[in-house]
């Protein structure tokens, strides 16, 4: 990769939206009473994250999740958590890594990175 | 004393520049090491001149290749003090402790027996015997890790019964950094009868190593992480544990006679070499092996103890470094490892890579170490005979910059 890429795009990955989500993650914790909780693990760097759901009439009624990971696998789940939040099952099984990355506002990842980022759209594609 | 700043001169990529205008500063050798350009001349060089198959064609290439081959053999059997009968060549570690199970351990271990490992394993030292163990029913034990990032000795002793069939344990830890005492895991294992397979692989890029007188059982190592080539590495196993081994790889190059219905194998080492071997790579290891022999593995060794002090010594400066493994220099061996308060290791890598300084973050194959001590990841330097001080110097220069972006928000 020339190196003007890959300055842009390692100011793009340590910028303000993600480091923001990564310090102040938004619904970090645990549902009380859950219809559904899955897991996932990024084996790559030992990242382990749970999201749970409260499902209703097909409407992602309340979402909370918790983990520890890096700053772009934290701030990815931060981020998606308030974008599916009140949106229906099959939006959020079908949101892309493109989408999350005009969320954030990156045009790219590194593609040692791609797995961090990705890890919770996971999550989402094992919802019923 | 060897001069890594003068070696330098012999390894053509770490005059790279990354990322515009910084020199790379690598400091990832435990993961593969950088290759001096005697080695790459051999690759090109063998196959530039002399490429044939071996033990194959007679003509004058086949011959050459045939003795380069063999006699590459003996320089890598050599270099670890052993015969050459006694060297098994593989693709890498994992082949070489895959290889142990398929060949001996399959017709040596049954149900009732139990297998011991350490809690400080690399995945490739873990899961070969793991699988065997649910396929066959057999027991397996894990020697503990003491708080401090050192062998139990208490608990080996403790767990070294008659039960035990093999020990097997990283020479030097890739995560710990932490070298094992491997003569008393040996006196201790056979006076029950335990067989013992030694992972080299981070030992053998830094320490002298006298198969004969390690006195274990079998000694896996790979190529690339000592100067030579990827794909290529070793099985070192003793005679006696030699004559009960299997061949593991079936076909052509390994065979002495095959009939429809029968098949007898081929001498050692030809038994255990299934299909065409790399020829290349056997080549450019034997050119790293005399190239680490000319510098001196005592030298080597020494150099290594003096940048592992160092790291030790400028890293426990550093706000929010917190370095894993033992604290005493002499313990440890070509690497340290530690955590960044507040900042996941990838995080610490992907800056410091901005500055040109290449490390390794996550868990580094150890993923039920990190568990049992609570780490999610760890960022490790590692070193090599290139390696300088200075380049511990740029590392502790860049942890600075972790701390400013972390600190924006
Ligand atoms: C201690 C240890 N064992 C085994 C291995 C596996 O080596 P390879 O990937 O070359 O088979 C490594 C390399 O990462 C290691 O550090």
């Amino acid at each position: 990769m020339c190196s003007l890429e890959y300055d842009t795009a390692m100011s793009d990955l340590y910028q303000e939206i993600i480091l923001d989500h990564a310090q102040h993650p938004r619904n970090f914790g645990v549902l009380d009473n859950p219809t559904h909780t899955i897991r996932e693990l990024n084996a790559s760097c030992g990242d382990n994250i749970e999201f749970s759901f409260h499902i209703k009439d097909n409407i992602i009624q309340d979402i909370a999740w918790k983990g520890a990971g890096c700053a772009i696998s934290t701030a990815s789940s931060s981020i998606i958590s308030d974008l599916i939040k009140g949106r229906t099952v099959q939006y959020a099984k079908s949101l892309t890594q493109h989408e999350v990355f005009r969320e954030i506002g990156v045009s790219s990842i590194l593609p040692t990175r791609e797995k961090c980022l990705m890890l919770p759209l996971r999550v989402l594609r094992s919802l019923p | 004393m060897i001069d890594p700043q003068k070696i330098r001169q012999d390894f053509p990529i770490l005059r790279r520049v990354v990322h515009g205008d910084k020199p790379l500063v690598y400091l990832d050798s435990a993961a593969t090491s950088q290759k001096p350009q005697a080695v790459l001349d051999a690759i090109v060089q063998y196959y530039t001149n002399h490429n044939a198959n071996v033990h194959r064609g007679i003509h004058v290439l086949g011959d050459e290749s045939t003795k380069m081959f063999t006699s590459a053999r003996d320089t890598i059997a050599k270099f670890f003090g052993a015969d050459s009968d006694e060297l098994i060549l593989t693709r890498n570690t994992t082949e070489g402790l895959n290889a142990v199970v398929y060949s001996w351990v399959e017709s040596h271990i049954r149900k009732e027996d139990t297998i011991l490992l350490t809690e400080m394993e690399h995945h490739s030292n873990i899961v070969p015997w793991q699988r065997f163990a649910k396929r066959t029913g057999c027991s397996l034990e894990y020697i503990r890790v003491s708080p401090d990032g050192e062998l139990d000795l208490q608990d080996l002793k403790k767990k070294c019964t008659k039960h035990i069939k093999l020990i097997a344990v990283a020479h030097v830890s890739n995560t710990l950094g932490v070298i094992n005492p491997i003569t008393d895991i040996v006196e201790l294992a056979h006076t029950v009868g335990a067989k013992v397979v030694v992972d080299g692989a981070q030992s053998a890029p830094h320490m002298p190593i006298n198969f004969h007188t390690l006195e274990c059982d079998a000694f896996a190592f790979s190529g690339h992480k000592m100067l030579g080539p990827m794909g290529i590495g070793g099985l070192v196993v003793r005679k006696e544990m030699m004559n009960e081994m299997d061949p593991f790889l079936f076909g052509g190059g390994m065979i002495r006679e095959v009939t429809y219905e029968e098949t007898t194998f081929a001498d050692l080492p030809d038994k255990f070499i299934g299909g065409t071997p790399d020829v290349a790579s056997t080549v450019g290891l034997a050119t790293a092996c005399e190239y680490l022999t000319k510098l001196g593995m005592d030298q080597v060794f020494a150099h290594d103890h003096e940048l592992v002090e160092y790291a030790l010594e400028k890293l426990s400066t550093v706000d929010g470094v917190n370095i894993v493994g033992p604290m005493e220099a002499k313990k440890r061996c070509g690497s340290v490892a530690f955590t960044y308060t507040g900042v996941h290791a990838h995080d610490v890598a992907q800056i410091l890579d901005s500055e040109g300084v290449a490390v390794r973050s996550g868990h580094h194959c150890t993923m039920p170490l990190h568990e049992k001590f609570g780490w999610i990841a760890t960022t490790r330097a590692s070193f090599n005979v290139y390696t300088t001080k200075e380049d511990i110097d740029a590392l502790v220069r860049a942890l600075a910059k972790v701390k400013k972006v972390f600190s924006r928000v």
